[in-house]
């Protein structure tokens, strides 16, 4: 079919040829479709060459047009290569356009519309969609990780599906949001934790990464300020494929893998912990001079035996491995795209399922997406995008120092604790929980009978119209909607710790999201004389999202085993949550290109949030931006070896509304009286002033200065991107401390400032070419981050963890000496460096170990190299972190001394025991604090001294592909478009010095009892037909 | 109309509308009320108010540390180790420096209380009705009871006694009595001098109990919230920490407010055969017949827990084989507390009494701890409502304002009632013949038995001026800078204005 056209069009050209002579002015109809699948091409450029005479094909791709006789059209639409076409004596002319396989001509979706990469003169970074395809990673914020200049992604929490922190160039705001905009299929989304409580949750959870065509990272204010005061951040645009004319195609994929802990904890075993036990309680007695020394020792047996036995007795029980379990992850999604000229389909459906690494912990979604475009008239298209989404996790515990986590409960229990009774059922009641925490239950019999739950449904929408007014102008009509619906579900069985003191309990969390916008644009594009063109668009947009919800708790139901109702329980705790914020916005963007060589863009929004004060509603969030294309200038025309060169500059504003969250002043600038449980009394409900307004509460506003080059040589076999930016914050949220003789803690206000600046490199070079081929992706960012401005001149906020000058999450913190080699005791180094056995406030010195910061790593990047040949695909591609700190929290919580009856860190081995003995662990000793030790703040915890302060740098194969596509000559044989088969492998090898259970874990948060990360490998395979 | 005209009318429809004007901005808070909606009419001051009640609550202050930590920074109690093992407490019980009572943030209860005085003297309050303005007498007094016992609070935490003013540091604590509704209202204020503050927690008090006196106002019956006899009460108290050598004329005011409060009948001793009880057994709904007020833990939610309750740091809930199931019972009596009860003392004895064995590991057979905040029978652990003012500390008060005013036979009658009542009471004997100084130890002797564990200890050394005892037999001499507490350096910060304690 598309080779008879191809020989009609040959022949038409050939006929025509003949005529030329003698042809006049007439009228000429025409159809223009691109080459690779037949669809017509809207929009396409028509101009008959040497004149100025033209015309746009309408959305079916015809044209009319008024030629001379002997007339040449040059034919040319973005993305396909621009052909010439002779139009001879025929009345009808159709053209079929290449692909355009040059680099620069590649097609970049920005915000409201698309620009072709040459034509771009901002900071834009992109992942093809074929990148994360068969990605096992529930979400997609984390499957852009290591792929991107500038973007850093850490996971909040290692559970399938958990939150993400995801910081593009670097953290811009210390109170408010730190995450960029996600705009999926046009429909705004606010990244963040909807749950409340049981699970980790992620909005991006409900879209599966097979459906995905393209994801934008917006980086710079030239290009992310058309969305104003959600841009402060960054935006992320995701696009999914839509359908593309032609015969359907179907595709079925299936892969199945398995998931597994990538490290755990060194432990003491049972003979082990028993001996150090004792040596403490031999330590602790000594040092009462009234025991003799044989009394102590002796003492000290008696009691550790009478409690914990014989040591080379005792069997050893292995609770991480009890805790943990080869996981497996299973999907399969099917999908059928297809159409003709006027309407076109791309439908899919997935299922995904992934038991966790950890018991009684996983992700189950399904999903099913719509995305239809249609022609309804001539002038008129319809685009329709719907994603459905159902995800339910299970998890135990979802962090922090936890009773009913799984990992806390594994790391705390004594290896002698046998987990099972004779009977092989798990053992409610441990052994060996006579210590302080002994109620830190069986972490395996917690998982029976405390099951937490959470359901997230789904429905991501977006409708457009587009009208084409005339040739020049479209209009665009767009209506998004985001509703979401969480259902958490928890259960603290009464014989529990987290049910005892309130004879169990039933919780029910319920949390909606209602998201709706609505985009009204109207895009003018045109070329004049042949070198100047302009694109513009101009528009307004509104969104209002609202957030509400409820949590009942019942305690003393009637059975254990009714587990997951109210019904039978005592109502504890009722009350609802409410927020919603609405923003609306116009905006106008000119781009301007002279001669293809010279281009220039200007954006302009003004937003107004609800969240503002009402002395600052709006704000206008300005932009401009200018490249040149040098390889385009004579000069560099005949240099061959070059193939693109462009400077690129840009300049903007862009705002962040999502204020204070942190701070409790979420959604409204003004004096609040909430009627919390805390206000009720005696059974009566009582009102409270719960925030003190302040009307001229604004948005935080970043100013970002961007330098960027890019070329590319050697027939385009190396290209490189190269920005530099400077990213300042100004009215940064800090909450002013006030009195509390106010009545208040605190108000938020905008008056700090503080500046992110940094280098993104990206490379991409062809190694080999030809049948073996071997491309290396590469990129690295280095960046840095310091507080410029506080609430007083020239004043820290210690108490915060600010000071002017260094970059957020510093980590100041007392010195470790190591130990006093006479006694065992720990030292640390005071303010003039000499030894403390009680280091203070202001012996703590910064921590410069890595020269990162508990939040910033120094520079961070990935390398993909793809080796194809033939039909073999091979993919690897590892991720860095430099420079990062991170506490060992888990280490440090077993590490510390005998202080819990928990299994401890296989450090203790190294403690010291006599004289003379040189070690960095101290003597051990049952109990808070060693006799005349540290007892302040910045010896004797984990966080405030350097001992557990670790450099969490790390290199990580984070994914390796090997894929083999069958053959042509065998596909045809089993009557089917392609096959498929791949192994993929996810975080398989790891480089790293932290000695924590992961160094993934997101910036600044506590990792007790977060689950780390896993590694897993699938096998799958796909047909398409 | 043609589909261009239409498109472009609805374009221009919707923008105009949602574009320009704030009005499709407006969001409304549901989950909060704004400041047009409260304190508009009876209810909606009442539920202000409540708010102020409810600010007693915090574990900070009534609902934990104020009870707890006056004992812990004293004599009367030890910290066990291993309790819990998480260090918490440990730095109080050592009266590490800035280790103190911390309860400057109660300052921001404050502004609910004064939200209701500013509205209610300023006639904001829609009055419909006779009821309802008498009904907003009560609401008045009852506010400010709150800021007397605020005020009285940080002024006994905060600064020296008036009688005993140590280095010319006569700081009292800064006087709030304007609310707080929008930034431009807040003020740095400074430290006054001791004796205004006091005299500011008298005028409160005098006010309230002459509201409550007013025709028609309604005296509540409850003992959870503040009522006359309960204002009379804490004003006796402040009279008897008023009362030295530089101010000897409160003495006989002490002695007269006691005696109002006795008199009123809010009140009544109880009898040994239901002291135990009235302790252990005390309710949400029946608060300890000796209270004149009790914070009050009524719902569920309002339970500081198994971790932060004031049960919990007393004690801990073990199962049948011996495992500790909640509670940490990190606070115990000291062995000091314990050798002041004799065999018969009901409030000394462990199991059938006000004691119990303190069931923990390492620690000695001997020890005890307190039942008075256990929870009664049926309700959480954890729940349970702090008494704050009761009718055996106002005959010691009266007991000890006589004994100075040599009234010594009236004394000793007060003594003999909280000891024996009117048949028996403690399982004490009643006293003969005791006069002078060893009338006035034994009065001493018997407040502490009678107050212990109830937040009375610390300030029982430091309204007289003199040395805290310590355990372990230690001192903080009556001149050591921790016998003030440190105001928390965010508030020094916050308010330049603000001075904070010497040594600090």
């Amino acid at each position: 079919m598309r080779e008879n056209l191809l020989k009609q069009v040959f022949a038409l050209f050939l006929s025509v040829s003949a005529l030329v002579a003698f042809a006049q002015e007439r009228t000429i109809t025409g159809r223009v479709t691109a080459a690779e699948d037949g669809s017509a091409v809207p929009g396409a450029n028509i101009l008959v060459k040497g004149t100025t005479n033209g015309t746009v094909t309408d959305v079916n791709g015809n044209f009319t047009l008024e030629v001379p006789s002997g007339a040449t059209l040059i034919v040319s639409f973005v993305g396909l290569k621009t052909t010439e076409v002779e139009v001879g004596n025929s009345s009808t002319v159709n053209v079929s356009l290449l692909p355009d396989d040059a680099q620069l001509n590649e097609v970049v979706i920005v915000g409201y519309g698309s620009i072709k990469k040459s034509e771009l003169s901002g900071a834009v970074g992109s992942v093809k969609g074929e990148a994360l395809q068969n990605l096992p990673i529930p979400s997609l914020d984390r499957a852009i990780q290591g792929r991107i200049a500038g973007v850093q992604v850490n996971a909040n929490n290692g559970i399938p599906g958990g939150n993400t922190q995801v910081r593009i160039r670097g953290v811009g705001s210390v109170s408010g949001g730190n995450e960029p905009l996600y705009i999926v299929d046009g429909v705004q989304i606010t990244a963040g934790d909807r749950s409340r409580r049981i699970i980790s949750s992620n909005p991006l959870n409900g879209i599966n990464s097979n459906d995905i065509e393209s994801i934008e990272v917006l980086k710079d204010a030239a290009a992310a300020s058309i969305y104003g005061a959600q841009a402060a951040n960054g935006v992320i645009i995701i696009t999914t494929k839509k359908g593309k004319q032609g015969k359907g195609k179907f595709d079925v994929n299936y892969y199945y893998g398995q998931t597994d802990i990538i490290k755990n904890q060194p432990l003491l075993n049972s003979e082990q912990w028993i001996n150090l036990y004792e040596e403490g309680q031999r330590n602790f007695y000594q040092s009462f001079d009234v025991f003799g020394e044989g009394f102590a020792s002796n003492l000290a047996r008696s009691f550790t035996q009478v409690n914990y036995g014989n040591a080379a007795a005792a069997a050893t029980y292995d609770w991480q491995n009890l805790v943990s379990r080869r996981g497996d992850i299973q999907n399969i999604d099917i999908s059928a795209s297809g159409g003709n000229d006027k309407n076109r389909y791309f439908i899919s459906g997935s299922f995904n399922k992934q038991n966790a690494q950890f018991i009684a912990t996983d992700f189950t979604r399904a999903s099913a997406r719509l995305n239809f475009d249609n022609t309804l008239t001539s002038k008129l298209t319809a685009e329709t995008r719907i994603n459905l989404s159902t995800v339910t996790q299970n998890t135990q515990g979802v962090g922090g120092f936890n009773t009913n986590n799984a990992l806390v409960g594994a790391i705390g229990r004594l290896p002698m604790a046998n987990p099972f009774l004779s009977n092989g059922a798990v053992n409610p009641n441990l052994t060996y929980a006579i210590g302080p925490l002994g109620n830190l239950s069986n972490p395996l019999w917690l998982a029976q009978v405390n099951p937490q739950r959470g359901v997230t449904n789904q429905v991501l929408g977006n409708f457009a119209l587009n009208y084409a007014i005339n040739k020049d102008i479209l209009f665009r009509s767009s209506y998004s909607i985001e509703y979401s619906v969480i259902d958490e579900n928890a259960f603290f069985d009464p014989r529990s710790p987290g049910g005892a003191g309130v004879n169990g309990s039933v919780q029910f969390l319920n949390t909606r999201v209602i998201n709706w916008q609505t985009d009204q644009t109207l895009t003018y594009t045109k070329t004049f004389n042949n070198r100047h063109s302009i694109s513009a668009v101009a528009g307004f947009s509104f969104r209002n999202q609202r957030t509400d919800g409820f949590n009942a708790t019942g305690v003393a139901p009637a059975s254990v085993f009714l587990n997951n109702t109210l019904v039978g329980t005592t109502a504890n705790a009722v009350t609802s949550v409410f927020g919603q914020f609405k923003i609306t916005g116009l905006f106008a963007r000119v781009n301007y290109t002279l001669d293809d060589k010279y281009i220039f863009s200007a954006t302009v929004r003004r937003d107004g949030s609800s969240r503002f004060g009402f002395g600052n509603t709006f704000g206008v969030f300005p932009a401009v931006s200018a490249a040149w294309n040098i390889n385009k200038e004579n000069f560099l025309k005949d240099v061959s070896f070059v193939n693109d060169l462009k400077v690129r500059a840009s300049y903007g504003i862009t705002g962040n509304q999502d204020l204070a969250l942190g701070l409790g002043a979420a959604d409204f600038p003004i004096t609040l009286y909430g009627a919390a449980v805390g206000f009720g009394y005696g059974g009566a409900g009582g009102v409270g002033p719960t925030n003190l307004g302040n009307p001229q509460l604004r948005w935080e506003e970043n100013r970002t200065l961007n330098f960027g080059l890019d070329f590319s040589v050697l027939n385009n076999r190396v290209a490189v991107t190269a920005d530099y930016f400077v990213r300042t914050t100004e009215n940064l949220l800090l909450p002013q401390i006030l009195p509390s003789t106010s009545g208040f803690g605190s108000i938020v206000e905008n008056v700090g400032a503080l500046e992110n600046s940094g280098l993104e490199l990206g490379i991409t070079t062809t190694n080999v070419n030809g049948q073996f081929k071997w491309i290396t992706d590469f990129n690295i960012t280095f960046i840095k981050n310091k507080v410029t401005r506080l609430i007083n001149p020239g004043e820290d906020l210690p108490n915060n963890g600010l000071w002017l000058g260094r970059p957020l999450g510093q980590v100041f913190v007392a010195r470790y000496a190591g130990v006093n080699p006479a006694d065992g005791r720990a030292m640390w180094y005071n303010q003039a460096g000499n030894i403390t056995y009680d280091p203070q406030a202001n012996d703590r010195i910064f921590l410069p170990r890595g020269s990162g910061s508990a939040l910033l790593p120094v520079q961070y990047g990935g390398v993909t190299n793809t080796f194809t040949y033939k039909g073999i695909e091979l993919v690897a591609f590892f991720q860095w972190n430099v420079g990062q700190l991170a506490l060992s929290n888990f280490k440090a919580a077993s590490s510390m001394d005998f202080r819990f009856d928990t299994n401890q860190d296989q450090d203790m081995l190294r403690r010291w025991q006599k004289p003379g003995d040189i070690t960095d662990v101290p003597r051990i000793v049952p109990g808070a604090q060693e006799v005349g030790s540290a007892n302040s703040l910045f010896g004797g915890s984990i966080s405030g001294q350097d001992r557990f302060w670790e450099d969490a740098s790390y290199i990580r194969l984070k994914q390796v592909t090997l894929a083999y596509n069958l053959p042509q000559s065998v596909i045809k044989r089993l009557k089917l478009n392609s096959v498929r088969i791949y192994a993929q492998g996810i975080n398989l090898w790891t480089s790293t010095q932290f000695t924590g259970l992961d160094p993934e874990f997101a910036a600044n948060t506590s990792n007790i009892g977060v689950l780390p990360p896993s590694k897993s490998i699938i096998g799958g395979i796909q047909f398409g037909f | 109309m043609k589909m261009k005209n239409k498109f472009i009318a609805l374009a221009l429809a919707v923008g105009l509308t949602t574009v320009g004007c704030t009005d499709i901005l407006d969001t409304k808070p549901q989950a909060a009320l704004t400041q047009d909606q409260v304190l508009k009419d009876v209810a909606t001051t009442q539920s202000i108010l409540n708010g102020a009640f409810a600010s007693l609550r915090n574990g900070g202050y009534y609902g934990r540390d104020m009870i707890l930590l006056p004992e812990l920074l004293a004599d009367n109690c030890k910290l066990v180790n291993p309790g819990d093992r998480s260090g918490r407490g440990l730095n109080q019980s050592i009266n590490l420096s800035g280790s103190h009572l911390s309860i400057f943030f109660a300052y921001q209860g404050l502004n609910a209380a004064n939200l209701v005085i500013d509205a209610i003297d300023n006639n904001r309050i829609v009055v419909t009705s006779q009821a309802d303005a008498i009904t907003l007498n009560r609401l008045e007094a009852q506010a400010l009871f709150i800021r007397a016992l605020v005020h009285f609070d940080m002024v006994r935490t905060y600064s020296y006694n008036p009688n005993y003013i140590l280095n010319g540091w006569d700081k009292g604590v800064p006087i709030v009595t304007k609310p707080v509704r929008s930034k431009a209202e807040i003020t740095l204020p400074a430290r006054p001098s001791i004796l205004a503050v006091y005299q500011q927690v008298e005028a409160d008090l005098l006010n309230a109990i002459s509201l409550f006196t007013l025709t028609g106002t309604p005296n509540p019956a409850s003992r959870f919230v503040p009522n006359r006899a309960a204002a009379q009460a804490l004003l006796a108290r402040v009279y008897l920490y008023w009362a030295g050598p530089t101010y000897p004329d409160k003495y006989q005011l002490a002695v007269n407010m006691a005696t109002e409060a006795i008199n009123s009948g809010a009140a009544t001793l109880s009898t040994s055969a239901n002291l135990v009880n009235n302790w252990v057994n005390a309710s949400a709904t029946a608060p300890n017949p000796e209270s004149y007020f009790e914070v009050n833990f009524a719902a569920n939610q309002e339970n500081l827990g198994g971790d932060n309750s004031l049960q919990g740091w007393y004690t801990r809930q073990v199962n049948a084989a011996g495992a500790r199931v909640t509670g940490w019972g990190d606070v115990i009596a000291s062995d000091a507390l314990l050798a002041q009860f004799a065999p018969a003392d009901l409030r000394g004895t462990a199991g059938t009494g006000l004691l119990n064995i303190a069931r923990r590991d390492f620690e000695p057979a001997s020890s005890r701890e307190t039942r008075k905040y256990n929870a009664p029978s049926g309700a959480q652990f954890g729940l349970k409502n702090v008494p704050v003012l009761r009718i055996a500390e106002m005959y010691l008060i009266r007991a000890e304002a006589n004994s100075y005013l040599n009234n010594d036979a009236a004394a000793l009658a007060d003594l003999n009632l909280v000891r024996f009542g009117a048949a028996g009471r403690t399982g004490l004997p009643a006293l003969v013949g005791v006069t002078g100084a060893a009338l006035r130890d034994e009065i001493y002797a018997e407040r502490r038995r009678e107050l212990a564990f109830e937040g009375h200890r610390w300030f029982d050394f430091t309204r007289r001026g003199l040395d805290v005892l310590k355990p372990d037999g230690t001192i903080i001499a009556k001149t050591d800078y921790r016998i003030l507490a440190n105001i928390p350096l965010a508030e020094v910060q916050a308010n330049k204005n603000l001075e904070q304690n010497p040594g600090y």
